[in-house]
């Protein structure tokens, strides 16, 4: 899947997790920019990309998945072994 | 040694500055090894009885790790892990709880005096969490294995192995491999000797010299009227303050003296707005470290299991009281009863933990069901300076259960606090303190802000504060280090050496 793929797919999680129907994230959005991305909603965002990418991150991942940019790149990442 | 002893400012930093500075020049892997020997004495002068104990942790976790490495995602990778948890948990178990019991089982006349007199080995809160991080994340194929030298490095190094900040391996290990970077730089030295100074002030000016009112009122709460309580807790919520943040900034411009870059521990929580936001602020790596490794799990095992089960996730789930419970109230109960205990075996830590625990919950639980909508139309128009008293508040009322002794000690307070000892009680001038230290904290910008390592927005009336490597700033903060040094009275030890 190409990026852009990707990310109009997660434009609409987003919106979705943070009831905001005019959010568009970009690489460079970040748990900071984006208002209600707490620890619960980052669950949320997680589980919900899970079940829409059939990937599966592991809870140390979780961490570091707080700016879209490293998101999209470790979905990619993960859809690419799954094709493998 | 403490970080504000004559015997570490005057002989050992100096020592350790030259030498390193003298072994970077053989190799960068050198001035490590001086470092980590270095590490070694420090904790050996504060407690030489379990240096061999601290060796021990790190080389058993050392090649645990490389266990790991081999294995991650298998199932031999899984027996290590749970094999590594046990014996740093068991380690950290045996110190800090058992303790408690074998003095009450001393106390029945059960137990000798030996057994029951276990001593708490220095920062084993610290680098046993900060071990358990790495080998989780080893465990998950998310971290790199390190060498023995780097590895006993990152756990041991002395600006952090007493009372943190907890680092992880995510933001040192990169440091420590990167090869061109090795002995002293002006371009570190002049930051990290300026957060140190700003450290020191806050711990010996402001810290030690508030000490004293809270101490006593903590120590005889069945005789406090209710101001003296209220002024005294209000006083020990920014001793506490002052003196964490102060050994942090410390501990963070020590690590810059030598080239490493520490995360920030603390972020202005006496400005936070809401429960939530002080937790973002406050031990800042702690929390880091139990949302990582305690609250994703746990809401993550949750939710895949409502998923598995057809139940709702997310917003949905919040619309019923036992998804609420389930979904939110659970993960962070489990997560605050944890920071509680991590604090001390007494009864009163778990208390605060899981009181820091319910105001998450009503704090979320108002975002969801808002109680009534004028009320919370007026709520959400709430002025920032009564959001931040409110907070203030709440954070305080948790802070009798965390300075008390005990349960009952608290409940002595509480009833301080509400007037049932009397309501006024003789208060100490000290309490102008009050008027001075508040408005400090809300209106000047902390120490990472002075010093720019932040993209907060600084006041504009305040630019003249903004730190700089010039003379002025030279000459202020050698002033500032020397008041602070000749005017402190008796240094007491930090408050967190004790967990």
């Amino acid at each position: 899947m190409i990026c852009s793929e990707i990310y109009s797919q997660l434009s609409e999680i987003f919106q979705e997790v943070f009831d905001d129907p005019g959010l568009i994230p970009t690489p460079e959005t970040s748990a900071r920019d984006v208002k209600g991305w707490d620890s619960f909603n980052h669950i949320n965002l997680i589980l919900m990309i899970e079940q829409h990418f059939h990937v599966k991150f592991k809870t140390t991942e979780l961490d570091s998945l707080q700016n879209v940019g490293q998101l999209v790149s470790i979905v990619q990442g993960k859809l690419e072994q799954r094709i493998a | 040694m403490l970080f504000v002893s004559g015997a570490f400012l005057l002989y050992f930093l100096p020592a350790v500055m030259a030498g390193y500075f003298l072994f970077s020049k053989l190799g960068t892997q050198w001035g490590r090894l001086w470092l980590v020997a270095a590490s070694f004495f420090f904790y050996g002068y504060a407690a030489p009885r379990f240096v061999l104990l601290l060796a021990a942790s790190i080389l058993c976790n050392y090649l645990l790790g490389r266990g790991l490495s081999r294995s991650c995602d298998t199932r031999r990778g899984r027996v290590l892990l749970w094999c590594g948890l046990a014996l740093n948990l068991g380690l950290l178990c045996f110190y800090k709880y058992l303790p408690p019991l074998t003095q009450a089982l001393h106390r029945s006349g059960i137990l000798s005096a030996e057994l029951a007199g276990l001593a708490l080995p220095l920062g084993i809160s610290f680098f046993t969490f900060l071990q358990i991080g790495y080998l989780i994340d080893l465990a998950d194929g998310t971290a790199e294995p390190a060498s023995l030298l780097n590895y006993s490095l990152f756990v041991s190094f002395f600006p952090h192995l007493i009372s943190g900040p907890i680092v992880s391996h995510k933001e040192i290990m990169p440091q420590l491999c990167r090869e061109e970077r090795s002995g002293l730089s002006t371009e570190e030295m002049l930051p990290g000797f300026s957060l140190f100074i700003l450290g020191l002030a806050k711990k010996l000016l402001i810290a030690d010299r508030i000490a004293a009112l809270p101490d006593a009122a903590f120590a005889a709460p069945q005789q406090l009227g209710a101001l003296q309580a209220w002024v005294a807790l209000l006083l020990y919520v920014l001793q506490l303050y002052f003196d964490f943040s102060g050994y942090s900034d410390m501990a963070i411009g020590l690590a810059r003296i030598f080239g490493l870059r520490y995360p920030a521990n603390f972020n202005s929580p006496l400005k936070a707005r809401n429960i939530s936001d002080f937790w973002q602020r406050w031990h800042i790596t702690l929390t880091r470290f139990l949302n990582g490794y305690l609250y994703n799990p746990v809401s993550v095992a949750i939710n895949r299991r409502r998923i598995a089960h057809g139940k709702a996730i997310g917003r949905k789930a919040l619309a019923t009281p036992s998804g609420f419970a389930a979904v939110l109230a659970t993960p962070i109960l489990f997560t605050m009863l944890a920071i509680g205990i991590w604090h001390g075996a007494g009864w009163q830590f778990a208390l605060f933990g899981l009181l820091h625990g319910f105001y998450l919950c009503v704090y979320h639980a108002w975002r969801v069901w808002p109680l009534h909508a004028r009320a919370d139309r007026v709520l959400g128009r709430m002025l920032a300076p009564c959001s931040i008293a409110l907070t203030t508040l709440a954070v305080a009322l948790a802070f009798v259960l965390f300075r008390s002794s005990s349960v009952t000690g608290a409940g002595s307070y509480y009833s301080a606090l509400a007037g049932l000892h009397g309501l006024r009680g003789h208060v100490d001038e000290r309490a102008a303190l009050l008027i001075v230290l508040y408005p400090a904290v809300w209106l000047i910008p902390n120490s990472q802000e002075i010093l720019g390592d932040t993209s907060a927005e600084f006041p504009s009336a305040l630019q003249w504060l903004r730190w700089k490597p010039c003379y002025a700033w030279s000459i202020a903060l050698g002033l500032l280090c020397l008041f602070s040094l000749f005017f402190a009275g008796e240094s007491q030890s930090f408050v967190y050496f004790r967990f």
